[in-house]
């Protein structure tokens, strides 16, 4: 079952309705399909392409461990 | 399957972007609302049966860079599988990939032979979508339900039969829904023109030719756009910038963002900007996204061709939750046109210390948004008017900046002022070039405009998202900003209601916090509003302006004497001839 179909049996079994409103944790943009979970510092986040998991290791990771302490 | 030779290659590519071209022109020739046939505030691209952008036709930049996401989001919703021969998609969902609720994108899956080839698809402005403000723009709105109706991704046509309940219950919650489904059918009259020419393509070639050639055309363009990457200097580059106020508050908001060039590819990271705010200037991710591109393609070689390809180097990274990236349900009207001028403006600060001989200085910063809704006597009907206007835009490195132009995220026209007085209930009085207005430099930035208009029915209810009130256009490499106006303003927005003989800001007469974003003021008739614009930033130091330049500018009416003599270090006697000797001491002496 696709994720557009379980979302749609979601909502037409009378089960409670949700925005879509999940975002790439490394972009940010709202996440239209099927997300890539990866594990980040113990936790399972959604981004929205493989390609996102990539910058987040390469590029956002170290720019806050640099640069402002975060995560 | 062979990819496609290099010249059939550019033959199917240019002859898609010629179809996009038509696409819009059967557009502007069937709207009913002037904001479409005169104004041009649509665009027209072809998607690929995966979803992905291979043509478009140069029309709007905030709109063709936002688009994507709100074509994958409606065939990953919908689902490629459940669309069918006939189907018409339409949606507006600022939360689903989405810019904000007047914009709606209507899209219809072209099938030859069984088999989904391509999806045209357009973006049309429409006049009115409901909500708070008699054709949106509600300038103090705090979450996206007052702005007007969401319209998720759903099929108007199914099977090729009008969904007649879907119809209803939009046209239902529209103040003109006569010009609104007009203007619905224009867009489809649009998606037909496509079907019509694709269906030539997958005839001519084949079905198969065709598609592989949609894929080599992205692939193409990936390959164009990374080598105009790779030339330029690798770096990190860090520029800010900022918006006045959100409407609600008078708190500024800062726009970051950290460009990073490295090789082939380039990251537009916007953490550090401020977070998302109470009123509707909140930008999503399309919005964002779409100026990014917008940018690396004005510093590009303009024969790039636009598509799904050029996109794939560049990575945007907009933190959720601020005010680049809203979250649901936070207010985003005034984030496709005001937000999204800022952004272009801190990008093009990113990249003029990157490639300076590339980039302007930043233009006048606001698409000025006025709208209003009135009764029109004449007519008997409610008419609703949405106003965009022109300014200056910033200098180049070559020459001045462009004079009354639409903004560069919208590249819209205007509307005419025989096509506007003859449509709606306003009287123009005054519509002129908005003097001294372009930022000094080497090369002067362009200039605004000034507006006056007349209310002719008896009520009106209006309402206004602008900035760059209270903070100027920036200039580059020395070039200055505008001067501001008497009241310190740039641009600018006053009435004179009908017993007054003065002009006064709306933050004065109706007490709102924001002189630039405020929503359902109700006006008589006599009341005339002036719309004043300011001009770009200049390029260059001032003082190594050609003299005669200046003297030009002063004949011209464009410069001031005074901004000739302060700004510029060109003394003229009553005649405007030059003094020589007078300037050249200023200029040795003093550098501004």
């Amino acid at each position: 079952m696709s994720f557009n179909e379980s979302r749609a049996e979601e909502f037409s079994t009378g089960m409670r309705y949700a925005e879509p409103i999940h975002k790439c944790f490394c972009c940010g943009r709202l996440i239209p399909s099927e997300p890539v979970v990866a594990k980040m510092h113990g936790l399972d986040r959604e981004f929205c392409s493989e390609d996102c998991v990539s910058v987040y290791n390469t590029y956002r990771l170290p720019y806050w461990r640099e640069g402002t302490g975060e995560p | 399957m062979e990819h496609t030779d290099p010249i059939t290659l550019q033959v199917i590519r240019e002859g898609l972007v010629s179809l996009c071209r038509s696409m819009g022109y059967t557009m502007s020739r069937t709207a009913y609302s002037p904001i479409l046939s005169e104004g041009f505030d649509f665009s027209c691209a072809l998607f690929d049966g995966t979803g992905e952008m291979v043509a478009q036709a140069e029309f709007n930049p905030v709109h063709l860079g936002s688009m994507p996401y709100a074509v994958e989001w409606s065939v990953k919703e919908i689902g490629l599988d459940n669309l069918e021969p006939g189907d018409v998609i339409l949606h507006n969902d600022a939360y689903r990939g989405g810019t904000h609720l007047t914009d709606f994108t209507m899209m219809a899956p072209v099938f030859f032979q069984g088999r989904l080839v391509a999806i045209p698809a357009t973006r049309g402005h429409q006049i009115d979508v409901g909500g708070m403000a008699p054709g949106g723009f509600p300038g103090d709105a705090t979450e996206i339900f007052q702005e007007g109706l969401r319209v998720p991704p759903v099929r108007v046509h199914r099977r090729g039969r009008e969904v007649e309940d879907i119809w209803k219950m939009l046209l239902a919650n529209i103040r003109v829904p006569h010009i609104i489904h007009g203007d619905f059918r224009a867009m489809f009259g649009s998606l037909k023109t496509a079907e019509r020419k694709i269906y030539d393509y997958c005839n001519k070639y084949g079905v198969q030719r065709f598609e592989q050639a949609l894929i080599d055309i992205k692939d193409y363009s990936e390959r164009r756009m990374r080598k105009e990457i790779a030339r330029l200097p690798d770096g990190i580059y860090e520029f800010e910038d900022v918006l006045d106020d959100d409407g609600i508050s008078d708190v500024p908001l800062t726009i970051k963002c950290r460009l990073i060039v490295d090789g082939e590819i380039v990251v537009a990271d916007f953490d550090g900007s401020s977070a998302q705010c109470d009123g509707p200037v909140n930008a999503t991710f399309g919005v964002t996204a779409s100026q990014v591109y917008s940018v690396l393609f004005m510093i590009s070689d303009p024969s790039l061709p636009s598509n799904h390809g050029c996109f794939r180097p560049i990575k945007i990274l907009a933190p959720p939750g601020s005010v680049v990236n809203a979250n649901y349900p936070a207010a985003v009207f005034g984030g496709n046109v005001e937000t999204s001028s800022r952004i272009m403006d801190v990008l093009l600060g990113c990249f003029a210390q990157c490639v300076p001989e590339r980039v302007v200085g930043s233009s006048f910063g606001t698409c000025q948004n006025f709208t209003a809704g009135s009764p029109h006597d004449e007519l008997d009907e409610y008419s609703i008017i949405y106003i965009y206007h022109e300014g200056g835009w910033g200098a180049r490195a070559t020459r001045d900046g462009l004079t009354a132009e639409i903004n560069p995220v919208g590249n819209d026209m205007n509307q005419p002022v025989e096509i506007f007085e003859s449509r709606f209930p306003w009287l123009y009085h005054e519509y002129t070039l908005n003097e001294n207005s372009g930022g000094p430099g080497r090369h002067r930035g362009g200039l605004g405009i000034r507006q006056r208009l007349e209310l002719r029915s008896d009520v009106g209810t209006m309402s206004l998202i602008a900035d760059r009130f209270k903070n100027p256009p920036y200039g580059v490499l020395g070039g200055r900003s505008p001067n501001p106006s008497e009241c310190r303003h740039y641009n600018d927005f006053r009435i004179k209601m009908p017993t007054s003989e003065t002009f006064e800001h709306v933050s004065e007469l109706f007490g709102t916090v924001s002189p630039s974003k405020w929503a359902r003021k109700r006006i008589h008739k006599g009341t005339v509003v002036e719309n004043t614009t300011t001009g770009g930033g200049g390029y260059g130091n001032p003082y190594e302006r050609d003299p005669s330049y200046v003297r030009n500018d002063v004949i011209d009416g464009y410069v001031t004497r005074d901004s000739a003599l302060d700004d510029y270090g060109v003394v003229l006697d009553d005649s405007n001839v030059i003094d020589p000797d007078a300037t050249r001491h200023i200029r040795s002496d003093g550098h501004k």
